[in-house]
């Protein structure tokens, strides 16, 4: 059984503004799992959906990010701190036209003696590439996620969004 | 049409076929100088390429991650892309006799980790140099070091991989609660 598992997958049937994974779990398949990973690929629906995590409904300002970005004609890098949310990514988001790759990874979900460290890519053909490195300023373990837009909008029907665990 | 010979060899053995991407070992130091992955020659047969995800802390001192190759002390080279804790656009180069894999220092910051992945491609070919590419993310507080890069590296030797090793400087150790895992890709 490989370490690499498929924990859940949602195609959207329509425009939808959230996504969650409630009782994420800690063990599958005979698996102690480490890390997870979210796999978003689609659009955004009735606007720009720009992705942002919540981890166990915190709303607090307790996440942090800095970001490095390319467009093909400029290179920028950015940073955020203390925001209600985790961002995925800052200059590269689901637009309306053309679909959106973001593949984030998050490290030691479980662990309750450290702080949650997210690595996210996001990819659109025609607007850019850009990394981000986020934390989550809590030592609790992870037990839901929650995917929103910092606006409001929502993602596109057909957008689809898996979560992975890692063993570790 | 003639059923290739490696799929006979699976689908007739019997035996259920090796995972794709498979934990081979994960570590967790309590206050120690290195980490290793040794004897990897043992999975030569079973992956082609081999995967290192973790979360680091240093303490006692800024500490930089470099990591060592069948315990080769030359032969390495590298790249940065990315924004560092020193320097809003980093795009810069380097070689020596580590890998070294961040650029600047780890966190030493209570509970707070920089994590990674590190691939390394064709790890047990004697006929490539190996390919290492690595991704690393710190974001500590404010106005403290925040750091996202990718790193191209080169261990400039086609032999196979037979150890891995991790080190965090001369003076830091690694904290409590740093993690490195394993994994090997079948390939």
């Amino acid at each position: 059984m490989s370490s690499y598992i498929l924990i859940s997958s949602q195609t959207l049937g329509s425009n939808t503004t959230t996504v969650t994974f409630n009782s994420v779990p800690t063990t599958l398949n005979g698996k102690t799992l480490r890390d997870l990973v979210l796999v978003i690929d689609g659009a955004g629906g009735n606007g720009d959906f720009y992705p942002r995590l919540r981890f166990n409904s915190d709303t607090g300002t307790n996440y942090h990010w800095v970001s490095a970005q390319g467009n093909g004609s400029s290179a920028s890098t950015f940073t955020g701190s203390g925001e209600n949310g985790q961002q995925l990514s800052n200059g590269v988001f689901f637009s309306t036209s053309q679909r959106t790759m973001i593949y984030s990874q998050v490290f030691d979900f479980t662990q309750t003696n450290k702080h949650k460290s997210v690595l996210s890519r996001a990819n659109r053909g025609n607007q850019g590439t850009e990394m981000l490195s986020g934390r989550w300023a809590s030592t609790s373990a992870i037990t839901s996620v929650l995917l929103y837009s910092g606006n409001g909008n929502s993602l596109a029907t057909g957008t689809v969004v898996s979560l992975y665990g890692i063993e570790g | 049409m003639p059923i290739p010979l490696g799929v006979l060899a699976v689908a007739g053995a019997g035996g259920a076929a090796l995972p794709s991407y498979e934990l081979i070992q994960s570590v967790t130091s309590g206050y120690f100088q290195n980490i290793d992955f040794t004897n990897l020659q043992t999975q030569s047969s079973n992956y082609r390429h081999l995967q290192l995800r973790g979360v680091v802390r240093a303490t006692g001192g800024d500490g930089t991650l470099s990591m060592k190759i069948n315990e080769a002390s030359s032969g390495y080279a590298y790249h940065w892309l990315g924004r560092s804790e020193y320097n809003a656009n980093v795009n810069s180069s380097g070689a020596g006799s580590v890998l070294s894999i961040n650029l600047g220092t780890m966190p030493q910051t209570a509970d707070i980790f920089a994590s990674f992945v590190i691939d390394i491609l064709d790890a047990f070919s004697t006929s490539k140099n190996k390919t290492v590419r690595v991704s690393w993310g710190s974001t500590t507080g404010a106005s403290d070091p925040r750091a996202i890069y990718i790193m191209s590296g080169l261990y400039n030797s086609t032999s196979a991989i037979t150890s891995i090793n991790f080190n965090s400087g001369n003076n830091p150790v690694l904290a409590t609660g740093t993690r490195i895992s394993l994994y090997g890709i079948r390939g």
